[in-house]
């Protein structure tokens, strides 16, 4: 992988910042949103359903447009410009949408087309991109025939073909087995050692409670609390800072009603 | 109303969701709530305007007593036959569907319900679309003439029911047949290729006596139906049916009888098997041709080659696709046909009829196409998230769009110019310009949607459907006038023009549409 610090578009600004990021559809999903990630860090995004966090994240990816609120990445402004930041990021979505009919090599081949990558750089990449992730072996199979997990390797492949310089994660880890899922935190914390930055959104608090540098907890579109699991914990008022994630975002959210 | 669980209860169900499926939107993102116009009240008003149009022809009728002569026996025979070929068609696949759909089905065979009964109830729902489409065709001619003195024509509904019950046993006992045949795994792309095969097959049949006729077509049918005139009797097992529409009730009685116990034997013998089918259908892996893998990839290509490549590859590996694009261009064939088989009367009104087919089925096929690699994208969010203006994927996908097209219709339209030099050209010109306008009318109202919803593209972007086929007939009339060197064509262009000029979209609405952020 390239080392991110060689890269002279990147170097300097912050990979990602949100000010006052706003996106109403009938109401408000975010609303006033300020966030920022530093360099080579893992963000993990939290909050209850309907919070605001995929979309969000899609906004960063150049999906949705926001109502008002500015996204730079590594200093590009994306909403200015969305190319020149789709350029720096890639996304991955929760569902692997990977085109049946081709086979693993055929989908590389295609984003990597997209993003431009010289045809010798992309075609060593996917080589050691399908190595890595055990596809190799079934690069000239159609996706229709893998599992869940084998599509989400090949997606993740994709993500990968252009190097990108911030990841944004939707769920990443929905439906995995252990095996996949534990590669795809390998891969994950191999990036933001390199240097790279992540930003996830997940359920699997205790993903979060193990890989995340920071933890951003995000309710009714706006952040409640954000900070290494320390500094939630004694956000929380746990007194001992000894809770669980789970107890600390359980206080701040609130827990579910019963009955 | 019903006892819970028994079959018209779960009927009632089905068809419930059939109801709220039809003119659904799929896939898109949520949007402010505006007035739609129903896809239910536009398919009424149709009916009722085309009722309409055949009250005089009810008025005519009206003192005139219907008797089944032999020739008018033949041709209703012949309607029934196409009919229950094209009710086939669309069963086969429907009750393959039933095997391999989820949806629901692992719900209601976890449920104490016997697995019998809930293929009953789909069969039944399988049974019931055809009726809905084949009777809303027949109501603007039965209706008027019912009122208008021929009650008895209304007994024709009884024979599209008996039609369509007998179309949904033959089409889950060759489902059954291919299951225990082929297996699971290609079953549901030989039903689909089978399937617009069935459909197929009587169009096609109906062109052997044509090229039989050779030269001297008008002599041929005249011979035929004197031969059919002279018959004074024909067998029962072709008057029967005809005299049911005529509205006899013994005869419908019989046809009804036979066709309830038929489906009533099949769906009680598919049904022992049907829990353990479904089963099968669902774990097997999809139909892979087994061949050496293609191990090598060309990286290094730009965005349109690469999207060209990608949406060809995605095309040519479906079958099951590739089968209902033929299905609706299988028409192409009679065309040819007539052409080569009429020579010089193509300088005249065969000429007008195979410009303008030509130019319909130019837009057909193009229309297909474009809503398959445009509304049918499997990877939208790959593409938004790519640093590459959505605007060059589009013209990308319109190349692939247009090149089928063009490979069917530019041999056709030589063919047609040696014979006749101007309703050739015309037929090119007529066939390009339908060709792009149905393509951009798919551009523009495009809809993300899944490709599995091919067949019923129809209900899932209605007003793309009727301003594709409104733009499709105006280039075929205004073509097919042009060669007949009428002032009229300019009509035709003009109906084809504001179809076109009401579906233009601009790009950030197309955009904003697809993300769900319609204004």
């Amino acid at each position: 992988m390239d080392a991110m610090t060689n890269d002279p578009a990147v170097r300097g600004a912050p990979p990602l910042v949100l000010e006052r990021l706003t996106k109403v559809f009938t109401k408000p999903a975010v609303d006033g949103l300020d966030l920022t990630i530093r360099p080579g860090e893992l963000y993990a995004l939290l909050g209850p359903n309907g919070a605001g966090k995929t979309t969000t994240l899609r906004m960063v990816a150049g999906l949705l447009k926001p109502t008002s609120g500015s996204i730079s990445v590594f200093g590009v402004d994306a909403v200015a410009d969305p190319r020149a930041a789709k350029q720096l990021i890639a996304w991955l979505p929760d569902e692997p949408l990977l085109y049946d009919k081709l086979t693993p090599l055929e989908y590389l081949e295609f984003v990597s087309a997209l993003w431009g990558v010289p045809g010798d750089v992309a075609a060593k990449r996917a080589e050691d991109l399908l190595k890595w992730l055990d596809l190799w072996n079934h690069r000239g199979d159609r996706c229709e025939t893998f599992s869940r997990g084998m599509k989400q390797k090949a997606v993740l492949a994709g993500a990968l073909i252009h190097d990108p310089k911030l990841m944004i994660l939707d769920e990443p880890l929905t439906g995995l087995d252990a095996s996949v899922a534990r590669q795809v935190k390998d891969l994950l914390q191999e990036r933001t050692r390199a240097g790279y930055s992540v930003i996830l959104t997940t359920h699997i608090l205790d993903v979060a409670e193990r890989m995340a540098d920071r933890i951003g907890i995000i309710q009714h579109g706006k952040l409640r609390a954000e900070g290494t699991l320390d500094e939630l914990r004694s956000r929380a008022g746990d007194g001992k800072g000894q809770g669980s994630l789970e107890d600390v975002f359980l206080q701040l959210v609130g827990a579910p009603e019963h009955g | 109303m019903f006892a819970r669980a028994s079959v018209p209860w779960l009927l009632a169900n089905e068809l419930r969701l059939l109801w709220r499926s039809f003119g659904s939107r799929k896939g898109s993102a949520p949007r402010k709530r505006r007035f739609r116009f129903p896809p239910w009240l536009a398919a009424a008003l149709v009916i009722a305007a085309v009722s309409a149009a055949f009250i005089p022809a009810a008025i005519s009728l009206r003192d005139v007593e219907i008797v089944p002569v032999p020739l008018l026996v033949v041709i209703i025979d012949l309607v029934l036959a196409l009919i229950l070929s094209l009710m086939l068609s669309q069963t086969v696949v429907s009750a393959v569907d039933a095997f391999y759909q989820r949806g629901d089905l692992d719900l209601l065979l976890s449920s104490p319900l016997s697995p019998t009964r809930i293929l009953v109830v789909r069969a039944l729902a399988i049974a019931v679309n055809p009726i809905m489409v084949f009777a809303g065709l027949a109501t603007p001619f039965l209706v008027p003439a019912a009122v208008l003195g021929h009650p008895e024509l209304l007994l024709a509904y009884g024979v599209i029911i008996a039609i369509s019950l007998t179309a949904t046993a033959a089409g889950l006992a060759l489902a059954i047949a291919l299951f225990r045949l082929i297996g699971p795994r290609k079953t549901r792309t030989v039903a689909q290729i089978l399937a617009a095969l069935v459909g197929a097959v009587f169009v096609i049949a109906a062109q052997v006596p044509n090229i039989m006729a050779g030269d001297d077509r008008e002599a041929f049918w005249t011979e035929r139906i004197y031969e059919i005139i002279s018959v004074e009797t024909l067998p029962a097992i072709l008057q029967w049916p005809a005299e049911a529409v005529l509205g006899r009730p013994l005869p419908l009685i019989v046809i009804l009888g036979f066709a309830i116990v038929l489906f009533t034997v099949v769906a009680l013998w598919v049904g022992r098997h049907f829990a353990s089918d479904a089963a099968a259908a669902n774990s097997a892996a999809p139909a892979v041709r087994r061949r050496p893998a293609k191990t090598t990839a060309r990286f290094g290509s730009g965005v349109i080659r690469a999207t060209m490549v990608k949406e060809a590859r995605l095309l040519l590996r479906d079958p099951g696709l590739i089968s209902q694009v033929l299905l609706r261009v299988i028409y192409l064939f009679p065309l040819a046909v007539f052409i080569f088989t009429s020579g010089e009367t193509l300088e005249g009104f065969g000429g007008v009829m195979a410009a303008g087919s030509m130019a319909l089925l130019a837009g057909q096929l193009a229309g297909s196409i474009a809503w398959i690699t445009l509304s049918a994208e499997d990877s939208p969010e790959l593409l938004a998230s790519a640093p590459v203006p959505i605007r060059r994927f589009w013209n990308a996908k319109l190349i692939v769009t247009l090149v089928p097209s063009a490979v069917l219709v530019v041999p056709v339209s030589i063919a047609l110019a040696f014979f006749a030099p101007i309703p050739g050209l015309l037929g090119l010109l007529g066939g390009a310009a339908a060709a792009v306008s149905a393509a951009l009318i798919n551009l523009w109202l495009q809809k993300q949607t899944k490709r599995a919803e091919f067949r019923k593209s129809w209900s899932s972007s209605f007003a793309a459907s009727v301003l594709e086929l409104a733009t499709s007939a105006g280039w075929a009339a205004a073509t097919g006038l042009a060669v007949a060197g009428s002032i009229w064509a300019l009509a035709g262009a003009a109906v084809a023009l504001v179809a076109l000029a009401l579906s233009y979209r601009s790009e950030a609405t197309i955009q904003a549409r697809l993300t769900g952020q319609e204004a």
